[in-house]
């Protein structure tokens, strides 16, 4: 075993002991589609807490890479990304039943609903079939409906449905409101309080501040290469005005969320 | 991380076979349709001889075919390979598209279990989708041949395509060697051959059987060239005389082909190892695979 494996085990170890290590780990993360544009550079961030996190940053600047690491879709050309202590990039089966990522686009198969779970049900162990009966119905939508015949928003609705339904302890979701209308953007926050659970954490990647505003417990904007605020929302009688929050934090102003 | 589940893997192949059921439908009829396709033609042209003839009041006895199954056979063996290669060619099928790799690497089952599942599936399940193919076209041979040349004894056209397949041992010489060798060579040879379309479908997801297909040419004529040169070069610094290729005839036969078989047998652990790897390796979006 070598000097930084020994190192890697104590620490994980004192995690475990102590319980002080970070959920999800992302230190000093370089990646880059190509050589010569690296979209994150030297790129560190904590999430520490459960709860719902909003992933703010403007267009390109890594929110999505960033969820795909995470997930181990990518792999950093330096740095680490680790979950609960397990290393993305091996995409542990452990790991992997305890994390779920809608993705911005997606194509579901062309069988029906209950096929589909029957299928996925296997590899998530708190997979519950209540819950999903329950987020179907804030959606309005049948449990005995064919993938194959749904709209885009639809589908939407159905594969957030059964994101929620696996009851992993982390659920990514990139641009989840994208292609939703108005009232399938009520239906979806109504859904994401049901769905939430006390050790479940959410991470929305957006940038569409205004849908996920009322629902997040902790903000995270990114820009670049730097993580320009890291904060838990804090409850007060003043409604969060993300929106202000978010283009102040990118202004470098002083940052205050509440009107 | 190599960790090997049977209940997780049995898992992934029942969550491939439902979500890609269309495509696995439409890949056994074009597999049954492209092997039952000569005994259709055999038998629609019989149906148009007997009509030419019957308008000319001539008779004519059909019997003759029962024997004449070269031709089916032939077009059969020819497309076996060439199928097996599509085969493998689409191992990786699923992560054709960006929600399919999506969809497939984030499912909890470890790279080696989701490996062996689509190599075994398309190897294994491709051959027997194969063989029933044979056996199909071969019952339709015996229904088409009854009903349309009214023929009552029939030549199987299985056993003939099989004959026909391994018929290619017979003329390679394998003189006083067992016959074991000659069959693993073959076989390895066959695993290698089948083995580079799965490292090319590793490698890119998209058009990757045309150019797994020119690379393969691309390589063996660089091959032929280099050493044709090279021996070309050696030969003109050297001189050679029948003495100097008489260590050749020294070598024991049988351990020429071991060391044969040896070679074949690492070469084919180097290309699934490889496509193992770069399967591990497998990213949501590469330029190679946009």
């Amino acid at each position: 075993m070598g000097n930084l494996e020994r190192n890697d085990a104590l620490q994980y170890f004192c995690g475990v002991l102590f319980n002080y290590y970070a959920m999800i780990n992302i230190e000093n993360v370089s990646f880059g589609y190509y050589q010569s544009r690296p979209v994150l550079k030297n790129f560190s961030l904590q999430i520490e807490n459960n709860g719902i996190y909003g992933l703010l940053g403007k267009n390109g600047t890594g929110k999505s890479t960033l969820l795909y690491l995470i997930t181990g879709l990518l792999r950093p050309q330096q740095g680490r990304v680790t979950v609960d202590g397990n290393e993305a990039k091996l995409r542990l089966p452990e790991m992997m039943q305890d994390m779920f990522l809608v993705p911005e686009e997606y194509d579901l198969p062309h069988i029906m609903l209950s096929e589909y779970v029957k299928a996925l049900r296997p590899f998530y162990p708190f997979f519950s079939d209540e819950l999903l009966r329950q987020c179907l119905d804030v959606f309005d939508m049948s449990p005995d409906v064919h993938l194959g015949g749904l709209s885009l928003g639809q589908k939407k609705k159905v594969y957030m449905c059964l994101a929620l339904a696996t009851n992993t302890r982390y659920l990514l979701m990139d641009e989840p409101t994208n292609g939703l209308d108005i009232l399938s953007k009520s239906q979806f926050r109504k859904a994401m309080v049901r769905g939430m659970a006390e050790e479940k954490t959410i991470l929305i990647s957006t940038h569409q501040v205004h849908d996920v505003e009322h629902l997040l417990d902790h903000v995270t904007i990114i820009d670049r290469n730097r993580v320009l605020l890291n904060e838990p929302l804090v409850e007060t009688d003043a409604p969060i005005n993300l929106e202000e929050l978010f283009v102040n934090t990118l202004n470098n102003k002083n940052v205050s969320y509440h009107e | 991380m190599n960790k090997f589940n049977f209940n997780r893997f049995w898992n992934f192949g029942r969550w491939d076979m439902t979500v890609n059921r269309p495509f696995y439908r439409k890949s056994v009829m074009f597999v049954f349709g492209i092997i039952f396709l000569p005994v259709l033609l055999r038998y629609t042209n019989v149906l148009w001889q007997r009509g030419v003839l019957m308008r000319h009041s001539n008779p004519y006895d059909f019997s003759y075919m029962q024997d004449s199954l070269l031709g089916t056979a032939g077009w059969i063996v020819f497309v076996i390979p060439i199928l097996m290669a599509l085969f493998m060619g689409y191992t990786f099928h699923n992560l054709l598209t960006r929600q399919g790799r999506i969809n497939e690497l984030t499912l909890p089952a470890t790279n080696l279990e989701r490996f062996v599942w689509h190599l075994s599936l398309m190897l294994v399940g491709g051959f027997l989708l194969i063989v029933l193919a044979v056996l199909f076209a071969d019952v339709m041979h015996v229904v088409l041949g009854f009903c349309v040349a009214g023929q009552r004894h029939f030549n199987s056209l299985f056993l003939k395509v099989f004959q026909d397949s391994f018929e290619v041992f017979r003329y390679l010489p394998f003189v006083g060697v067992s016959m074991c060798i000659p069959w693993l060579i073959g076989f390895f040879g066959g695993l290698i051959h089948l083995g580079v379309f799965v490292l090319g479908n590793a490698w890119k997801y998209r058009h990757n059987v045309m150019q797994t297909v020119l690379f393969i040419i691309a390589f063996s004529f660089s091959c032929v060239v280099l050493l044709g040169f090279g021996f070309t070069l050696l030969a003109g610094h050297m001189d050679f005389t029948e003495a100097s290729f008489s260590f050749l005839e020294r070598v024991p036969e049988k351990l020429a082909y071991v060391v044969v078989l040896l070679v074949e047998m690492a070469l084919c652990c180097l290309v699934y190892w490889l496509s193992y790897r770069l399967y591990c390796r497998a990213q949501v979006t590469t330029p190679r695979n946009p």
